[in-house]
């Protein structure tokens, strides 16, 4: 049987078929919530926007239109309720580079991986906000550049470049945490 | 901006580094939503669901209602306007005009019709509306036999006849229709000798 896609889903759901719904909800909760999670930085907050988003889905689902791609449309939602929480609610919350020193574990327990994973999210944080955007919707959604031009409304070359950018900068954060790291052993 | 990187390379080259950071991101990190969270979207989608359907029912009655009353105003509005519209065809019925005709007779007496004919001309100035013209109509009919009834009474009649009718209006004691009929009769025929009884 083929498998229907998620713009005939959103049309079946807004036509009130539930099955509709949990079948979207099955194939993009996922992928969502770990955009979320990076752009917020804490649980709690992300599970607010995460729930809060995917309200706004739920009501819009009558304005959404069949020609807009879906995942495109439903990142375009969370992006802008995410950016709204930040402009109006949290103004200063976003850009706290030291927040992950209490998550990271003791020494006794850190390995080779988590201490490379904890250094990766450090640099993400640090990253000034317009490329953190365009990183977090390539690396959590894999939308393609036009889609992300298309939910965060710049321009495909703007999006290009600051993915490059933030890319460079994340290589070069970890460069630089390795060589203390060895300089300090 | 990035006009000077080579185009291929540059973008194998990012999506690498792309990839790297993914797996590295990935190796930790499960980034489920929790339980609660999805029990919570999905009830929120049924709950919206329900509401809605909820609204469409209602909606539905407020329609149905709605197009009820529409096509209700409508008949009457039809029903008025029929009604209208048969009141104000002229009556081109023989019965209606014998009917007419009779209650103009009975009514009118021949002293009365110069009155009634003053009464129709103003009448026939009057502006003329479709409602009133079946009424105009009427009126023509009633002013043509009132007409004729007075050529009739206009007629000179003979003097005995006069006096007799005269005699009569004295027994009735029409006093103002004697004395007028009397003037009129004494102009008409001044040698005419009166009976005694009017000689008074």
């Amino acid at each position: 049987m083929r498998k229907q896609s998620d713009e005939d889903l959103m049309r079946a759901f807004a036509g009130g078929s539930i099955e509709a719904f949990e079948e979207l909800y099955s194939r993009h909760r996922t992928a969502l919530y770990r955009y979320v999670l990076r752009k917020a930085g804490d649980t709690s907050t992300a599970n607010d926007l995460y729930q809060g988003a995917w309200e706004k889905v739920i009501r819009g689902r009558n304005k959404y239109r069949r020609s807009f791609p879906f995942r495109a449309w439903l990142y375009r939602v969370t992006y802008n309720h995410v950016m709204d929480y930040y402009r109006q609610a949290r103004p200063a919350a976003e850009t706290h580079p030291d927040e992950l020193a209490s998550e990271i574990p003791g020494p006794d327990k850190q390995t080779e991986i988590d201490i490379r994973i904890l250094r990766l999210k450090r640099a993400i944080r640090r990253l000034p906000p317009e490329q953190k955007d365009v990183l977090l919707l390539k690396l959590e959604s894999g939308l393609s550049l036009d889609e992300i031009a298309a939910v965060s409304g710049m321009k495909r070359e703007t999006v290009k470049s600051r993915l490059r950018y933030a890319v460079d900068k994340l290589k070069k954060s970890l460069r630089e945490a390795e060589l203390r790291s060895n300089h300090e052993r | 901006m990035n006009a000077d990187l080579p185009a291929n390379s540059a973008d194998e080259n990012l999506e690498s580094d792309l990839e790297n950071i993914r797996s590295v991101l990935g190796e930790r990190d499960s980034g489920q939503p929790p339980q609660l969270l999805d029990t919570a979207v999905l009830n929120t989608a049924r709950r919206e669901l329900e509401d809605t359907g909820k609204t469409k029912r209602g909606r539905f009655s407020l329609r149905w209602l709605s197009a009820f009353a529409t096509a209700s105003v409508m008949i009457l509005a039809l029903g008025i306007l029929v009604q209208q519209e048969q009141e104000s065809v002229p009556v081109s019925n023989g019965d209606a005009e014998a009917t007419l005709l009779q209650e103009s007779a009975g009514k009118e007496s021949a002293a009365e019709s110069p009155q009634k004919r003053s009464m129709m001309k103003d009448h026939d100035q009057a502006p003329v509306t479709a409602a009133s013209r079946s009424n105009e109509f009427k009126l023509q009919e009633t002013a043509s036999e009132a007409e004729q009834l007075n050529e009739e009474a206009d007629e000179t009649l003979p003097p005995e006849q006069w006096l007799q009718q005269i005699l009569l209006l004295k027994s009735t004691q029409q006093e103002a229709r004697l004395a007028e009929e009397l003037a009129a009769f004494t102009a008409v025929y001044p040698d005419y000798p009166l009976p005694p009884e009017l000689g008074d």
